[in-house]
């Protein structure tokens, strides 16, 4: 097991939680597909307290690493959580990219080679609007939990871009519980030509959360 | 914000996506900073296969810096010192603050304390 990151004081940020941890430890099992790729392009949709952003440099040697949200309390978060685990990166590592946005939709099409999203997947009545919150707004963290219907809207969105977002090689890991429906969403991305396949499931608490790998080829499942 | 990424990112506006000129954005107003960062050839090699070299001319122009050749270099066969300078504009230049504005539809987006924003306004979100 790596050791799990140090994080910065989260305010009004998603502080890291059972979902957070799964998250890296299914990434860690992810190890051998991550160092297959050479100085890849890795995005995180959503960085939050910047937890697994942080984690990252223990599985990748050297890459571009790049993150999201549109909280930005998150962002300055997450740049903080990644200076404090900085003293245990590879120096040859370039600094976090963090980009306030909505999603990855101020990137080049067909750019990145390994995305991770924990994304909001929480069902709810609606999903927040940006408009509604400002930039001292107490109450961003409703843009980590708050999913819209099925807890589905804002990772649908997602998995509809995965074909713009990333590279020819490249993967998407994506985080569900069992209220989304992974068998359906599984069915919705194989439909388009993705390979699907689950990396772990874990109960936490009333939660049955899995991770999964989405990927345009087909790769060695372990 | 890293030179780098002046190189991976375009307007976020939808309607510009199918533009060519949403890419490179123009860059104004820029303060830079440079931040130290180990050198390592395999690396820098790697990153410049991703690089669209004419995209980089623009920005670097932007800003002020004229010191990159018209061609993009043969990464395999160039001297360590061209790498050497690769790695220090692309990676070891950022950019504090600044203003990128869309040479399609216009928009701008800051950069403040190296965090660019491109979040949109409802209206063209």
């Amino acid at each position: 097991m790596k050791p799990t990151p140090l994080t910065a004081a989260c305010d009004n940020v998603y502080e890291p939680f059972e979902d957070s941890f799964f998250l890296l430890d299914c990434l860690e099992l992810e190890e051998p597909v991550l160092r297959g790729f050479k100085a890849p392009l890795v995005a995180e949709i959503g960085c939050g307290s910047g937890v697994v952003s942080a984690f990252l440099p223990s599985l990748i040697d050297l890459y571009i690493p790049m993150a999201s949200d549109v909280n930005p309390a998150a962002c300055t978060t997450t740049l903080s959580t990644w200076e404090k685990n900085s003293n245990t990166y590879n120096p040859k590592l370039p600094e976090i990219e963090v980009v306030r946005g909505s999603l990855l939709g101020f990137l080049r099409p067909n750019l990145v080679d390994v995305l991770v999203f924990n994304p909001p997947y929480v069902s709810t009545s609606d999903v927040p609007k940006l408009e509604d919150y400002d930039q001292e707004d107490m109450r961003w963290v409703d843009f980590a939990l708050d999913g819209g219907e099925m807890g589905m809207e804002i990772t649908n969105i997602v998995l509809e871009n995965l074909s713009r977002y990333l590279s020819p090689h490249g993967v998407a890991y994506i985080l569900l519980c069992a209220n989304n429906n992974p068998k359906k969403v599984v069915e919705n991305v194989e439909a388009r030509g993705y390979f699907a396949h689950k990396i772990s499931e874990r109960r936490a608490g009333r939660e049955i959360l899995s991770v999964y790998r989405f990927s345009r080829n087909e790769l060695d499942q372990h | 914000m890293k030179l780098l990424t002046t190189n991976f990112v375009q307007c976020a506006v939808k309607s510009c996506s199918s533009s060519s000129n949403c890419f490179p954005l123009h860059f104004t107003e820029c303060e830079l900073v440079h931040e130290d960062l180990e050198f390592d050839e395999d690396f820098i090699k790697n990153v410049m296969v991703k690089i669209d070299w004419p995209a980089l001319l623009s920005v670097t122009r932007d800003i002020g810096n004229n010191s990159l050749p018209e061609e993009k270099p043969n990464i395999e066969s160039c001297d360590e010192q061209v790498l050497r300078d690769l790695h220090l504009v692309l990676l070891e230049t950022q950019i504090k603050d600044g203003k990128m504005i869309c040479k399609n539809c216009d928009h701008l987006y800051h950069i403040k304390n190296t965090i660019p924003n491109f979040l949109l306004p409802p209206h063209l979100a």
